[in-house]
């Protein structure tokens, strides 16, 4: 436990812009998952034609779960924050 | 007896390994609940990942899948998109409870709204809404013991025999025990789920295809979403409810304390999601034990799995499912428990007693453990519904958190301790009147057009609690002191803090 003149000087010292959501332009790609299965699921919701196997529906979702971990590595990727934080 | 055995064998390797975790660490508070701070990313990704595979996903979806069908799709797409929420999310919370030296998560609204007032009703708010989830991993403990004994133990000796187990796993590891379980649990899960999730509908129907077409030629209302009740509209709201409450999790949250820095996160929302697809074999069995064991009415749909299980496999086999099962029921309970007992101790007892010691505290967390696991017990043995619709009520309560979290990270701080609370009251009334009504949005409100009838009660109630939230803080900014001021959350200032 820090002593507490320490404790308050450390927070002055970042500032309140630390604890913040942080968004910048790219992450609004991080939208486009939400509009493909909360608003896809409206137009998407049939049997047929089944792809891989698996009824329409199912597969659509199943297709958003992986374009979500492709669109996540590239928000990462390009998001400047990983890279400050590997520099120190 | 053979299955028995080897889920008792799989007991004694977890006990064990809780045990290994512990020794040579001090086991203070930060230790036993957020590990030190130490987790890197797989560990982090386990614990968390852990959480996800519990009974819920393991005879919960399997058992949607064939008692309802396409509505148990909402299960796989709720968590991939709480990963990307969690991309912004976590690291603003790690960074101010890592600065902080937070515990609890009821310690986050204490630090964020200075007022321990407020994290007392947040950490009530977490308990009651843990109580559901781990009633529903008691209940799969007791199918699992009851299935596999081929019903020589009774499921409720197997549920006392579970909590037990689950109580003194708890008070002897901590989360040290939790992570490394998870290591064992997942690597066996994922086996067994593969196994089952291709093998049952290559047996019994040829291929994954082959399967979907009888199902959808013997049931075909099935495989689509209705029109009516559990339509798109439910679907999209029930998604998004739980994405937004996933990570409210009390245990979620404070699990996230653990990591070692904030990296950790964001490379997990990219592996997270790919991981969810393990629940695509869970379905697949579901709707395979639809035409192989048929008959499973109501709640009694969550034994599909095991009913299939051992109606194709040898004992021995069925004995690794249910020792799998069994591991899924543990690390997640032994989370919850944790977690509600950590809360409780921290957040709500000192209020009424602020000047009791840190290691008074600790002390007090592991002898409510036990506590705890007596009262879900007594849920466990009163009620009669599906593991499902056990979550999705815990969902509703613990969503009720999210306006004042997100309130709370904004750069500049517009909502209030008092709006906070009243937002949080009126959310939780709402939902926990509407459960025990058995209402729905459409018989509170019939003259409204079909997709709002079907939307989640819990929507409604996050709205109901926004208007409220915001409202209450218009009222009463300028009271007290300013918002967005924090102190740093020590002991002898957080019981005085706030109160005056």
């Amino acid at each position: 436990m820090p002593p507490a003149p320490d404790g308050l000087a450390h927070q002055w010292s970042y500032g309140p812009a630390q604890e913040v959501l942080d968004v910048k332009p790219i992450h609004l790609l991080g939208a486009i998952p939400f509009l493909g299965i909360l608003g896809g699921i409206f137009f998407a919701n049939r049997v047929t034609p089944y792809v891989l196997g698996m009824p329409f529906n199912l597969f659509w979702l199943v297709m958003w779960v992986v374009l979500i971990s492709a669109i996540m590595a590239v928000i990462y990727r390009l998001d400047p924050a990983n890279r400050e934080e590997q520099s120190s | 007896m053979i299955a028995l055995a080897i889920i008792f064998a799989f007991l004694l390797a977890a006990l064990g390994l809780g045990l290994r975790a512990r020794r040579g660490r001090d086991m203070d508070l930060e230790q036993w609940s957020v590990g030190g701070r130490g987790f890197g990313t797989v560990f982090v990704f386990l614990l968390l990942a852990g959480e996800i595979y519990t009974t819920f996903t393991f005879l919960g979806a399997s058992g949607w899948a064939y008692g309802k069908g396409a509505p148990a799709y909402y299960i796989l797409c709720y968590g991939s998109l709480a990963y990307v929420l969690s991309y912004w999310l976590l690291p603003a919370v790690w960074r101010y409870a890592k600065r902080h030296r937070l515990i609890s998560q009821s310690d986050f609204f204490v630090a964020k709204f200075n007022s321990p007032l407020l994290g007392g009703l947040v950490a009530l708010v977490g308990v009651v809404a843990m109580v559901p989830y781990l009633v529903l991993q008691l209940k799969g403990l007791g199918i699992i013991v009851s299935i596999s004994s081929d019903g020589r133990i009774s499921s409720n000796w197997a549920i006392v025999v579970g909590t037990v187990a689950l109580t003194l796993y708890v008070t002897i590891s901590g989360i040290h025990g939790s992570a490394w379980t998870s290591v064992l649990k997942d690597a066996i899960i994922l086996a067994v789920v593969l196994v089952l999730g291709i093998y049952l509908p290559m047996h019994y129907y040829g291929g994954i295809g082959e399967m979907f077409h009888a199902v959808d030629k013997a049931h075909p209302q099935l495989l689509t979403l209705p029109s009516s009740g559990m339509s798109a509209s439910w679907f999209s709201s029930t998604v998004l409810l739980s994405a937004v409450g996933f990570y409210l999790w009390p245990h979620n949250f404070s699990a996230a304390y653990s990591a070692q820095n904030e990296r950790v996160f964001r490379r997990n929302a990219i592996f997270m999601p790919l991981y969810q697809l393990i629940l695509l074999f869970v379905f697949f069995v579901g709707f395979t034990a639809i035409m192989v064991v048929p008959g499973l009415k109501g709640a009694d749909a969550d034994l599909s799995l095991l009913r299939i299980t051992t109606a194709t496999f040898p004992s021995w086999f069925v004995g690794i499912v249910g020792g799998a099962g069994l591991l899924t029921a543990l690390v997640p309970g032994s989370l919850l428990l944790m977690t509600s007992a950590t809360c409780l101790a921290k957040n709500v007892y000192r209020l009424a007693r602020p000047h009791t010691s840190e290691e008074h505290i600790g002390r007090l967390a592991q002898l409510l453990v036990p506590a705890l696991a007596l009262i879900s017990l007594y849920f466990t043995f009163n009620g009669g519904s599906s593991i499902v619709s056990l979550l999705l009520m815990g969902y509703a309560l613990v969503t009720q958190l999210f306006p004042a979290l997100l309130a709370s990270l904004a750069p500049r701080q517009f909502v209030t301790k008092q709006g906070a609370a009243a937002g949080i009251v009126v959310g939780v009334t709402t939902v926990a009147v509407v459960t025990l009504s058995d209402a729905t949005v459409g018989s509170l409100l019939p003259g409204l057009p079909q997709p709002v009838k079907d939307l989640n009660v819990g929507v409604i109630a996050l709205v109901l609690n926004t208007v409220v939230m915001v409202a209450v803080s218009a009222v009463t900014r300028g009271m007290g002191p300013a918002p967005g001021t924090t102190t740093p959350l020590r002991p002898e200032s957080e019981a005085t803090a706030g109160t005056g």
